[in-house]
């Protein structure tokens, strides 16, 4: 499952579980060794869309989720497997 | 009470490090030590953007390094700063380690000197604006908005004295209950001899910290973090932890090369503990409270602080709020 397939599921989800794994995606993330990997304007768009509380948005699970497959991209495809066996895509 | 603060390593994008300081005043801690090295993005620059996103917290500059910045614009740089966010500037001095300094091609000289005298101009700039040593004179055409204290960062004995004896506060890099209990009481020392009252002195534990259920884990993203830590330990330290100084010049090649994978084989998992605190979570209070108990007036939980920042930094507020609760 790419970013587009992920967003397929995300939009399946339950609110509360979007904001589960946006936290999650964010941890990871904010713990990447790989940032320089990330544009800044992408980085930017994140910490905007947190810092407004939009981390249930659709497009928000999707900047984070194309940042995470590129700074941790190993990460990335565990977490996808994980989410595609829970939702059964 | 005791202070607690998180330190931010601005080695990672204006994004990130902006993102994570407003998570930290959220989360209700007190400030953030910004960590300096000419290998990472300047503090200075760094903490001017984060003192206007943020509205709470105060700033500390630190370790803050006379050798590769004048002690003149230091107290220039550091007065512009409280007109952006007065009362919620700290700077923190030191002499910084040699390792570093050499490659970027600057001879550690003297270094008590050259602190006590940095801290000598810069307190004088901000409070009286002029100051005249030797031949150096210097002035600031500007008033500084607010007061600002200046911390000592130590970790030999000489060190930790002087800043007993000039400091606001002492910054200790320690992390260890043993070093730190020797470290506080070197400290009592310098303060005794100038007849200052350690109550006046503001004492933080500045604590390397890698908290995780898996403890693997946590020593694994310790591991560079200790690297520098060893570079820069005075060889009284090194004996007690018998690492030899040919240890030490390969750990500083292996940094010098930035080939970080080759450090887990120089440095153990032993090692990495003595010099970082590495815990489960439910651990920290415990460890914490003991360093209180020392005396330390104020807790700075350093990086790396977990394989997952997010969850250690909402695991290590649980912890302030229990041991607040119990005082």
């Amino acid at each position: 499952m790419d970013v587009t397939g992920f967003i397929k599921v995300v939009e399946r989800l339950s609110i509360q579980k979007r904001l589960e794994l946006a936290e999650e995606l964010l941890d990871i993330l904010l713990s990447s060794v790989n940032l320089e990997r990330i544009q800044d304007d992408i980085g930017w768009k994140i910490n905007e869309a947190y810092r407004e509380g939009k981390l249930s948005n659709v497009e928000f699970l999707g900047e984070i989720a194309y940042a995470v497959s590129i700074a941790e991209p190993s990460k990335f495809r565990k977490m996808v497997e994980r989410l595609g066996s829970e939702v059964r895509v | 009470m005791t202070v607690f603060s998180i330190e931010v390593v601005p080695k990672d994008p204006l994004w990130k490090i902006d993102l994570l300081t407003y998570i930290i005043e959220k989360l209700g801690f007190s400030g953030i030590w910004l960590s300096e090295h000419p290998h990472n993005r300047s503090s200075f620059i760094t903490s001017s953007h984060l003192l206007k996103r943020t509205s709470r917290i105060w700033i500390g500059l630190g370790v803050i390094n006379p050798y590769t910045i004048n002690p003149f614009v230091i107290a220039q740089l550091t007065a512009s700063l409280t007109e952006l966010a007065p009362n919620r500037v700290k700077i923190a001095i030191g002499a910084g380690d040699k390792t570093t300094l050499e490659s970027i091609g600057i001879e550690r000289i003297k270094p008590l000197e050259k602190i006590r005298e940095t801290i000598t101009i810069i307190r004088a700039l901000l409070t009286e604006k002029q100051v005249t040593i030797g031949q150096a004179h210097g002035r600031l055409d500007f008033n500084p908005r607010s007061r600002v204290s200046i911390y000592v960062g130590a970790q030999g004995p000489r060190m930790l004295q002087q800043g007993g004896e000039i400091g606001d506060g002492v910054l200790v890099n320690y992390s260890d209950l043993e070093d730190l209990k020797w470290a506080y009481g070197e400290v009592k020392k310098g303060a005794e001899r100038v007849n200052r009252s350690m109550e006046d002195i503001d004492v933080a534990a500045y604590l390397t910290i890698s908290i995780d259920e898996d403890l693997e884990k946590a020593i694994k993203t310790a591991t560079p973090y200790t690297a520098y830590i060893l570079c820069g330990l005075p060889s009284n330290i090194l004996e007690g932890l018998n690492i030899r100084e040919e240890e030490i010049a390969c750990i500083r090649e292996v940094i010098r090369k930035a080939d970080w994978l080759k450090l887990y084989s120089l440095i153990s998992p032993e090692i990495v503990k003595k010099l970082a605190i590495i815990c489960r979570p439910e651990k920290l209070k415990e460890t914490i409270e003991d360093i209180i108990k020392i005396g330390y007036n104020q807790i700075v939980f350093g990086a790396p602080l977990g394989p997952r920042i997010l969850q250690s930094l909402k695991k290590i507020r649980e912890v302030v709020n229990e041991i607040h609760r119990v005082c």
